[in-house]
């Protein structure tokens, strides 16, 4: 899976704000700080959520349990807005 | 000033400064009328910001500032697209005005843009163009003007730049004629330029004193100068500036303006203002971002009586025609097939233009009595 290319991420002002380029249907965007925005960053090239987790685990001082259920609650929120490809 | 101009002041100079405004006076604000002004003026997502530390929720000024939060990454994104391919083809490149003046707000979504100017090498406006249709742009205007619209809905648009200034303002025209002696490279691009501080100083501020001249412009100027120089006022080179100010005749008008923008937000207070910059103030609430057709055309009827008004409108200096009709400026020996297409184009199709010019007449007839 990946971050669907018609969403796209801009790191300003030390926030990284993600939108959905016109005609993909989602007119809002988010904002993510630190790990949200680490496991974005992961989801620019296709990877497997097990592969996020352990780059996770990498970068931060969390236990695997922690991070399997962050990063499977912000994949589960992406997917829902049409932000994931599969 | 009334109560909700001076609202509007206090709530920027807050916003800027990082002060949480008074919760009391906040509270007493009348919404409704503050977004339609700051819709005018474009400083909804500045404002939004202000009210909301303040805790006041408003889910127009949240929704429009949600707006152009996105747009401006929007915009962003697609302009860093467009500059790769200019990259790529080895196009020359110079983003100006918004796109850099927002980067010096504090926070994201405080500056709103309408658009995206960048200036680019005119040698190559067909390649231009074939980039932007193959990236689903329409192009709405290419070649007619001193820049190309490029537009793709519902919110992108592009104006790239072919010049800085139009023939009609010949002291800014000739100034900008060889932009090219002003650019310097941007690191890690090869085709990439930007103008140093003081130079995109001067040109922020030859654009705005144009718009200023031709038909108002609104208080978000006196925002961005401000903003400007709390970056960078210090690091500036002024004699530098100034001289260049005073080529191009517009010294007194930088001076003032700088100084109201500085004594207007420093502070949450509202300054003591002089005469001079009481009157200054009032035209740039009286006009919103872009200013208004009335002031443009009271500014295109500067004789004495309605007759030689309507004479100068039917007979416009060559320079004028130029840019009105896009076949006389190809082909200048058609002014008077120009003439006639201007009244043709006034009579039949902008009968709203004709209503205000006569509006505008009846307006200023009354002032000389």
């Amino acid at each position: 899976m990946k971050l669907n290319p018609d969403f796209k991420t801009q790191i300003t002002k030390d926030e990284h704000i993600t939108i959905a380029m016109p005609g993909t249907g989602f007119n809002g965007f988010f904002r993510t700080k630190d790990t949200a925005a680490f496991i974005i960053d992961c989801l620019q090239t296709d990877t497997t959520q097990a592969e996020i987790v352990d780059k996770v685990l990498g970068k931060y001082d969390v236990d695997r349990e922690t991070a399997e259920k962050d990063v499977a609650r912000i994949i589960a929120e992406l997917d829902k807005i049409g932000a994931i490809v599969k | 000033m009334n109560q909700l101009k001076q609202d509007l002041i206090y709530l920027l100079a807050c916003a800027i400064n990082g002060v949480i405004p008074d919760k009391a006076r906040t509270a007493a604000i009348d919404l409704d009328q503050l977004f339609r002004f700051c819709k005018w003026h474009s400083l909804r997502g500045i404002v939004h910001l202000a009210l909301k530390s303040a805790g006041i929720k408003d889910k127009t000024f949240e929704d429009a500032y949600n707006k152009v939060v996105r747009k401006n990454v929007m915009l962003d994104i697609e302009r860093n697209a467009i500059l790769d391919d200019f990259e790529q083809h080895g196009i020359w490149y110079l983003p100006l005005k918004g796109s850099i003046l927002k980067e010096y707000y504090p926070e994201n979504g405080m500056r709103e843009m309408a658009d995206n100017d960048v200036l680019y090498d005119s040698s190559r406006q067909s390649e231009v163009k074939d980039i932007m249709l193959g990236k689903g742009y329409t192009a709405e205007s290419v070649g007619k003007d001193h820049h190309d619209i490029y537009i793709k809905h519902p919110v992108l648009n592009f104006e790239l730049h072919t010049s800085l200034f139009e023939e009609d303002i010949k002291i800014l025209y000739n100034y900008y004629l060889d932009t090219r002696r002003l650019m310097k490279p941007d690191d890690g691009k090869k085709y990439g330029y930007h103008f140093s501080d003081e130079d995109f100083y001067v040109y922020v501020t030859a654009h705005e004193y144009k718009h200023f001249k031709i038909a108002g412009v609104g208080i978000r100027n006196l925002l961005d100068c401000y903003v400007f120089m709390k970056n960078k006022g210090e690091s500036l080179d002024w004699d530098y500036i100034k001289e260049q100010c005073r080529q191009l005749e517009m010294d007194d008008f930088e001076e003032k303006r700088r100084l109201l923008a500085m004594k207007l937000f420093s502070s949450a207070k509202l300054p003591v203002l002089n005469d001079t910059e009481q009157e200054l103030l009032k035209t740039y609430l009286d006009y919103g971002t872009y200013g208004t057709v009335e002031k443009q055309m009271s500014n295109m009827m500067p004789e004495k009586t309605k007759f030689r008004n309507i004479l100068r409108n039917m007979f416009p200096t060559p320079e004028y025609m130029k840019i009105s009709v896009g076949f006389v400026k190809k082909y200048p020996f058609l002014y008077p097939l120009g003439i006639v297409y201007r009244w043709g184009r006034v009579l039949l199709i902008r009968k709203k233009y004709l209503f205000t010019m006569l509006r505008v007449m009846k307006k200023n007839d009354k002032k000389k009595v």
